[in-house]
């Protein structure tokens, strides 16, 4: 065998290995007891696998619940994400307007703070001044500060790719503009619409530091109940980590999915 | 377009979801913070509020436990990029060179970026857990190494930066990779006769490629790395001790745990600055 395709094998076995035991090792924590858990030396497979610990981790300890609530914030945030990114990238593609470019780059840099930056002020807005705590609304309405950016950006460069002779034959037509979006530029960009959509839900499925403090109890979404269950966890590592298999399918069927445009989401198409 | 009177106020309306957006979840919680920054708002249910001027700035700029998590945090940063950028680059450039490396690494290594920070941080707390951790057991019976990262500092911190490389370097390599993509074939080939090694080609013909994606994937990862929050919050807490309290940490634990909301306030103005500024810097880096 050539010495070069041997380096090219010990790096798949081995980048391989870095990636898919970590989830093999969760996966078969879920799968084992408590006593299985601590066993030593541990058990490289689940001897006694049984999908118990998910019906615990989904009644138990509320995990249907909190998936529910994760499906309606991610679903919803990522539709309006998407539908108001739309229209400010049409807006932003097609007029000429002062100020144009700091409206876009003010849209887009609302992604660069650190979200702990924003934290004391969006409790004090919506669960002291609006009394909005624990609420599903709430995060929808917050997740959309990481969520247009990255909607804009992406719809924004499809928008840039659509001739602008089309405008122009649509208007002779007796097209306005709305018209000329969603009945002409919407079926050209739909894949991209479909990516910001994904994309956006992604980010709004995994989110952790927000929900931490603007829910309690209904309105916790995954991540948030996976952290509540660290007290308790001394006891229920099973439980725990069949919430933590729930937490990362969706993520990771999105990725395997999409896969060259999370790149580009999560570069913000600069690279 | 043509734009008349009418075609004005549809312009406007449908700016208006995203401009809302900007105003009530940019704009009104930047004054917001702004003023609480200036007051003494030191505890919860304060209601004697004054201006106390610059105190607050000053405070936190003599805070040894604020300077020191900033300090851990650029530490973390440095590190955790500068590896992801090394790795990136071989893991990238290989996939470059082999179509089935490609082919077989990339569903492999998108999966890290779409598990949850959180629950990136689950998995390592399980691969490292004192008394099961399949990694702790394993270090334990090949070299003798007690790993505690729940008593020992600096395993805990080295822990979070080994989860941070886990979870970015593939997107170094993917970022590396499409930069490659990118250079016209020509050039690589009249390398590949020279007979130059990998390790030449890497620094000498991809490194200089891809100057500019590199560049950009060194400022992403750094405005990413500086913000981490969720996998060390689920791995210590911040712990043992204050090992691990990067400045996001020592943040929500100063606003929404101790409530000392004005030196918070005083605290994310600071590092808003620092984040604009070293953006600002960066892209005119890039623009040239």
């Amino acid at each position: 065998m050539k010495r070069q395709t041997l380096i090219y094998i010990i790096v798949i076995v081995l980048i391989a290995f870095a990636y898919i035991f970590p989830l093999y090792w969760l996966i078969t924590t879920s799968l084992k007891s408590y006593i299985e858990i601590y066993a030593n030396p541990p058990y490289w497979y689940p001897p006694n696998p049984s999908l118990q610990y998910y019906l615990d981790a989904f009644y138990k300890f509320f995990g249907l619940k909190y998936l529910i609530n994760s499906l309606i914030v991610a679903s919803t945030n990522a539709a309006l994400a998407t539908l108001s990114s739309l229209l400010a990238a049409f807006v932003i593609s097609r007029f000429q307007f002062k100020g144009k470019d700091t409206l876009f780059f003010s849209f887009v840099s609302m992604r660069m703070a650190p979200p702990a930056v924003f934290a004391v002020a969006y409790y004090y807005m919506f669960c002291v001044t609006l009394g909005m705590k624990d609420q599903l609304i709430t995060l929808i309405i917050v997740y959309l500060v990481f969520n247009i950016p990255i909607a804009i950006w992406l719809l924004l460069s499809a928008e840039e790719n659509i001739p602008r002779d089309l405008d122009y034959v649509a208007s002779l037509e007796g097209y306005g503009p709305l018209s000329i979006l969603f009945k002409i530029h919407t079926p050209i960009i739909r894949g991209v619409i479909v990516i910001a959509y994904i994309l956006t839900f992604l980010f709004a499925f995994n989110e952790y530091l927000f929900a931490s403090f603007l829910t309690s109890t209904e309105a916790r979404t995954i991540p948030t109940g996976l952290q509540g269950m660290v007290t308790v966890a001394g006891v229920y590592w099973s439980q725990m980590a069949a919430l933590g298999v729930i937490s990362a399918l969706p993520g990771i069927i999105i990725a395997l999915v999409t896969r060259r445009y999370l790149v580009t989401g999560l570069t913000m198409g600069m690279a | 377009m043509a734009v008349n009177s009418r075609v004005k106020n549809l312009i406007m309306l449908m700016l208006l979801p995203c401009l809302m957006v900007y105003v009530v979840l940019a704009l009104i919680p930047l004054g917001f913070t702004i003023w609480l920054s200036l007051i003494n708002m030191w505890r919860p249910g304060e209601t004697h509020l004054y201006f106390v001027g610059a105190e607050n700035y000053v405070k936190i700029l003599t805070d040894p436990m604020a300077m020191y998590s900033l300090r851990i945090t650029l530490i973390y940063t440095v590190v955790s990029v500068a590896v992801e950028v090394l790795l990136g680059l071989v893991i990238g450039a290989l996939m470059y060179e082999s179509i089935s490396v490609r082919r077989t690494l990339t569903p492999i290594l998108v999966i890290p970026l779409g598990i949850p920070p959180i629950t990136v941080g689950l998995i390592w707390r399980f691969l490292f857990h004192p008394d099961f951790g399949a990694f702790t057991y394993w270090l334990r019976t090949t070299t003798g190494l007690n790993i505690n990262y729940a008593i020992h500092g600096d395993q805990a911190y080295a822990l979070t930066i080994v989860m941070d490389i886990w979870q970015w370097t593939p997107l170094v390599a993917f970022i590396v990779l499409g930069g490659l993509l990118a250079i016209p074939t020509e050039y690589v080939e009249s390398f590949m006769i020279d007979g130059a090694g990998f390790f030449r080609r890497l620094t000498h013909l991809y490194m200089r490629m891809i100057r500019s994606n590199l560049v950009f994937a060194i400022i992403l990862r750094f405005m990413d790395s500086f913000k981490v929050f969720d996998q060390v919050w689920m791995l210590t807490q911040g712990g043992p001790g204050t090992a691990t309290q990067y400045v996001s940490i020592f943040l929500y634990r100063l606003g929404l745990i101790s409530w000392n909301l004005s030196e918070a306030a005083a605290l994310s103005l600071i590092i808003l600055l620092i984040v604009i500024i070293v953006s600002n810097v960066v892209t005119k880096i890039i623009k040239r």
